[in-house]
């Protein structure tokens, strides 16, 4: 039996309490997990858990298919999500504890193999499964559960070798990887405290309260280097000793889940998948800058992560880790969640507070930084989701652990949502450093399709697009800056061939100039005309003057806008001009959108000599624009054609083509 | 507060802590041009013209005067190449906002504009610059909170809740008189005093004696609870002259005389002039009777 | 479409937060769960009981993308407009939902069957291009599926 929560009040007690958890853990015979992240739910993830759930209750009823030396099923303990179930087995079963057979069926966190969702992971063999279906669940109980097979149609295909992976270390997908931040997504049950203290969770808050004091905790975050996973890459150490020094009657640490970027869903899935570790990181936190408050300002659009967030404060005040006196000692700190309203500026501290104090997110000048005045004029820390997911893995294994990882400005590891025209879309975690080239082609699998790759976009909609040339550049805070981009909070988007570099622009510049909260002339004004430009570019009424005019509003913006979000607007638009001028000069001056995206810039037009008349094109195009008898070449009649693509895609023999 | 001293363009002058530099600028007479900075509300930062360019050590940036705290040795230049050039930039994107505003055209002119190389977005005849003065003065000093932000980013604007027009408006017109480019108007008939664009509609009091309009009514109310003034009878006179004896100057401005005359209670204040509902024609003439009433008074004393 | 307003609603947002005006923006939140939109009758009473004023509950309601002033239709279609679902179709796809509803341009349909909105990212981007009605995501929603997808909702 699970022990019931009780106060933890020293580190010897949570020492016993995981040697417990971890012998009770260690009696499952078999573990079934399935990955219940944001993109493996889309996929039905919930659905295949709860049939595997079902199959695993059903082993309490009903003699296992094929196991006649199971005689009864208790239940083990059944929390949250997640179903433990207990079968006792005959004396001379193959069952490794003679007597009990125990199947956990759990629901976990985000693995971040989202292209190939939804995921189960079968322990102890590891079996990694892919795509799994609800009508999978009676195989992998009975099979991979009970008799420890592993069934090979689930399993991970390498699309270039044509082999089968049977644990997710076989994967080029992780073999790169380093988890840190990561590790407990896809092993962990989110939702229960349990998991996480047996796997060693809120040790790194024990020795931070009762062997630590505030000053060599925040020694300890400034010697491992870290640096803000929200953006701006702050060093987070010298941030907590400013705010420690500074006046005030109380003091905040903020959580920052208003993970606003497009196309970014680490947060997301950190939150969903180990909610202890970033309360943990913030509990750490609050000891450490002497606060009592704590704020998690989350997205709307993420129900789950709050949910999640809910739960584990629950059960972290049942073990005494929120609360008043925690661990024994005087320290006492509580944690609220407060939801956004939708608006992307709150990513930036100060709009953030204003949110939090029930305004509109509109930023101030930081010439008084959140440090000293931030929440109602307080000392306020406010760092991000991964940041503080940090933290209690660099107070646990020491600074100097982690900063032997990454480059000589930027320590540890990186979370990065690795997504766009790439074949394995989804969260990765390596160190800093690595280059674009070995995230994008080794670990994400090359470009869809087998296209070229043109570009990839990071740092969400402020950052740059960076093209072929500069793959090799090592991914971190500095260097990223220097080709004109930037780090952000880790959204990398693969761009491809079909690719127009100035709709793409376009798009960014359209996203910022709806999201600027309209304070500063600048950016109000300045975004709107900078659309209004694009707009026309890539619309084919480009003027000869308008590059000249996106230069200078860029340099305006930049040096004059109020906040972040203002300065940083440009990058976008200054690091295509940089990098694709050519295709800009396409759209102005030859009307022509070369990579055949912009609407009024192309025409699709049959080939009559490698056209059979199929009709399939016919057939799919919604405005009746082709016509042409079965076995003749086809015509598309222009005035009609809408260029929505759906012939281009229908043609299997690459007849039509974008002139 | 303490006393140090920054360089603004070379010179140096005398500050006080807690000022910003756009104060000490323009007490000293160095042009700085903003236009959603006020002395008596706290910085915005929002119109990015007041931008300059500090040096602290070696290192050097814009910031805007309006907002940066002065502090010892600061060094400021307000007028280089590079600030010239992006102050016409903003004004420029004003301009093409604003295209017919005659203060908007001042100020551009004032800074070598004379066209905007960018083409208005918005509905013609758009006047408000958004510096958000309206808004602040409203909520900070007024206290009323009649009015706000709407929306963000283009479609920003100021406007009344739902632009329905605002119960909360003390139609004082804080916001007519600390507008920079004369956006909101004050129309007023026999009984309403309006500001557009806000739709917000105001009762005036009326002259107790001609009927001619005097004040907002909101407003009077507004004073009187801040006095603990009673509603004024049905003559117009306050109940309590007391109240005012003590604080005459609040109500209304009072002759030195005046107000000597009645702390030394040689006149009734209540007869005086502390009927609040007359037109000032009406009140003229009040006046004159009261005052030639105590001389009478007098000469029958003597 | 709730009529007549429950006064209790309002009062019960607030309590549910501890009655600071910091929760603001989560008190709208459930409001507009309750109702669908934010109603103006709850915007003022929620000013009054806050005592905050009903300008700046306003300006916090038009200012956050989330919260809508006007009645919103049973069904909410939203549209991830994220930077993948947008380079793989997002743009075509909200397209043919208009053509579908015959919404040229507005956002509810004359019926009050669908409000459509687009969203700036729902992290879903192994997915896209990404539909989601009432919390349903679709995956890979092309145009050609939205009839399809849209029958089941009466």
């Amino acid at each position: 039996m699970e022990p019931a929560p009780a106060t933890v009040r020293n580190l010897e007690a949570l020492e016993a309490l995981q040697q417990t958890l971890l012998k009770n853990r260690k009696l499952a015979n078999a573990t079934i997990a399935t990955c219940c992240g944001t993109g493996c739910v889309a996929k039905g993830a919930i659905d295949v858990f709860q049939a595997l759930r079902q199959e695993v209750a059903k082993l309490r009823s009903a003699p296992v298919p094929g196991r006649r030396d199971v005689k009864s099923v208790k239940t083990l303990a059944h929390t949250g999500d997640s179903q433990h179930t207990s079968v006792s087995a005959a004396k001379n079963g193959r069952a490794p504890v003679p007597g009990t057979l125990r199947v956990v069926s759990k629901c976990t966190g985000c693995h971040g193999f989202c292209e190939y969702g939804p995921i189960v992971v079968v322990q102890p063999h590891n079996f990694f499964y892919t795509n799994v279906k609800k009508e999978d669940a009676p195989e992998i109980v009975a099979q991979s559960a009970l008799e420890g097979k592993v069934i090979e149609r689930l399993l991970y295909r390498n699309p270039v070798t044509r082999k089968r992976a049977t644990r997710a270390e076989d994967i080029p997908f992780y073999q790169k990887q380093r988890r840190i931040v990561l590790s407990h997504n896809g092993v962990l049950d989110a939702t229960d405290i349990r998991d996480y203290i047996a796997a060693g969770g809120y040790r790194a808050l024990g020795k931070a309260l009762r062997q630590m004091t505030p000053e060599a905790i925040i020694a300890e975050i400034e010697n491992s280097g870290l640096r803000g996973r929200g953006g701006a890459g702050f060093p987070t150490g010298k941030k907590w000793a400013a705010c420690r020094q500074a006046r005030g009657d109380r003091r905040y640490v903020i959580c920052n889940g208003d993970e606003g970027d497009p196309g970014a869903f680490m947060d997301r899935s950190i939150l969903e998948g180990d909610p202890h570790s970033v309360l943990e990181g913030m509990i750490i936190g609050a000891f450490a800058i002497g606060a009592s408050e704590g704020y998690i300002y989350v997205r709307n659009e993420y129900p789950l992560a709050v949910e999640r967030l809910q739960t584990a404060i629950a059960q972290a005040k049942q073990y005494g880790f929120l609360g008043r006196d925690i661990f024994g000692s005087d320290f006492s700190f509580s944690i609220r969640i407060n939801r956004g309203g939708g608006a992307f500026v709150c990513g930036e501290s100060t709009a953030l507070t204003a949110s939090l104090e029930g305004r509109p997110g509109e930023p101030r000048m930081k010439y008084i930084r959140t440090v000293e005045s931030g929440l109602w004029g307080m000392p306020t820390t406010l760092n991000n989701v991964e940041t503080w997911a940090n933290v209690p893995r660099i107070i646990h294994q020491g600074a100097a652990w982690y900063a032997a990882i990454g480059t000589a400005g930027s320590k540890g590891t990186k979370v990065f949502s690795l997504v766009g025209k790439v074949n394995n879309t989804g969260l990765v975690e390596v160190p800093m450093g690595m280059s674009l080239r070995e995230i994008i082609f080794d670990i994400g699998g090359g470009v869809q399709e087998g296209r070229q790759f043109k570009a990839v976009q990071t740092g969400g909609p402020s950052g740059g697009c960076i093209p072929a040339a500069h793959l090799d550049c090592p991914v971190d805070f500095d260097e990223l800056t220097k080709l004109g981009s930037m780090m952000g909070s880790g959204g990398m988007i693969v761009m491809d061939e079909d690719t127009c570099m100035v709709e793409v622009a376009r798009y960014f510049t359209h996203f910022l100039a709806e999201e600027s909260c309209g304070k500063c002339v600048p950016c109000r004004e300045g975004l709107s005309q900078m659309l209004a430009i694009l707009n026309r570019i890539t619309q084919g009424q480009g003027q000869p003057r308008d590059l000249e005019h996106l230069e200078f509003l860029c340099h305006l913006i930049q040096n004059t806008a109020l906040c972040g979000l203002g300065t940083s607007a440009c990058n976008p638009v200054l690091s295509t001009l940089l990098y694709f001028r050519d295709e800009y000069r396409a759209h102005v001056e030859l009307k022509k959108c070369p990579a055949g995206v912009c609407r009024n810039l192309f025409r699709y037009e049959i080939d009559p000599q490698r056209c059979k008349g199929c009709q399939r094109c016919l057939k799919d195009c919604a405005v009746g624009a082709i016509t042409g008898k079965r076995k003749m070449p086809h015509v598309i009649d222009q005035q009609q054609c809408t260029k929505c693509g759906a012939c281009f895609s229908a043609c299997r023999l690459d007849a039509i083509q974008k002139i | 507060m303490t006393a140090t001293e920054i360089q603004i363009d070379g010179q140096t002058f005398p500050a006080q802590d807690g000022e910003y530099v756009l104060d000490v600028a323009r007490r000293n007479g160095i042009f700085i041009p903003a236009l959603c900075a006020h002395p008596l509300l706290k910085p915005y930062g929002a119109c990015r013209l007041c931008l300059v360019e500090i040096q602290q050590g070696k290192r050097r940036r814009m910031v805007a005067s309006c907002a940066y705290p002065v502090q010892a040795g600061l060094v400021v230049r307000t007028a280089t190449d590079k600030i010239s050039e992006l102050r016409r930039g903003i004004v420029e994107l004003l301009l093409a906002r604003c295209p017919d505003s005659p203060p908007v055209r001042e100020l551009a002119r004032r800074l070598g504009v004379s066209e905007s190389r960018f083409p208005t977005l918005y509905r013609a005849g758009e006047k408000c610059i958004l510096c958000g003065l309206c808004v602040r003065v409203c909520h900070e000093l007024v206290g009323a909170a009649a009015i706000s932000f709407v929306s963000r980013g283009k479609e920003r604007r100021v406007d009344s809740p739902f632009a329905l027009g605002s119960e909360d408006c003390l139609g004082c017109c804080a916001c007519v008189a600390v507008c920079p480019a004369d956006a909101i108007a004050v129309r007023s008939d026999a009984d309403t005093l309006n500001l557009m664009p806000f739709n917000n509609s105001v009762k005036m009091e009326r002259c107790a004696k001609c009927g001619k309009p005097i004040a907002p009514l909101p407003l009077l109310a507004l004073i009187r609870s801040r006095l603990s003034l009673q509603e004024p009878d049905r003559d117009g006179f306050h109940s309590d002259p007391d109240l005012i004896k003590e604080d005459g100057d609040a109500v209304e401005r009072v002759p030195a005389g005046v107000a000597g005359a009645i702390h030394n209670q040689k006149i009734a204040a209540s007869s005086f002039f502390l009927a609040k509902n007359l037109c000032a024609d009406c009140r003229l003439e009040r006046s004159a009777q009261a005052l030639a009433a105590v001389a009478a008074q007098q000469r029958r004393a003597s | 479409m709730i009529a007549s307003a429950q006064p209790s609603s309002v009062a019960n947002a607030i309590q549910r937060y501890g009655g600071g005006v910091g929760f603001l923006i989560p008190i709208l939140q459930d409001i507009q769960r309750e109702y669908g939109y934010l109603p103006q009758p709850q915007l003022k009473e929620l000013s009054r009981r806050l005592g905050v004023p009903l300008s700046r509950v306003y300006n916090v309601a038009t200012f956050y993308k989330s919260f809508s002033l006007q009645p919103r239709g049973r069904h909410l279609i939203s549209v991830c407009t994220g930077t993948v679902c947008h380079l793989k179709g997002a743009v075509k796809l909200v397209e043919a939902i208009r053509g579908q509803l015959k919404l040229p341009t507005g956002e509810t349909t004359q019926d009050m069957r669908f409000s459509l909105e687009t969203v700036n990212c729902v992290g879903a981007c192994a997915l896209a291009p990404v539909l989601v009605v009432n919390g349903t995501y679709y995956a890979k929603a092309k145009p050609g599926k939205v009839a399809d997808i849209l029958k089941a909702y009466k």
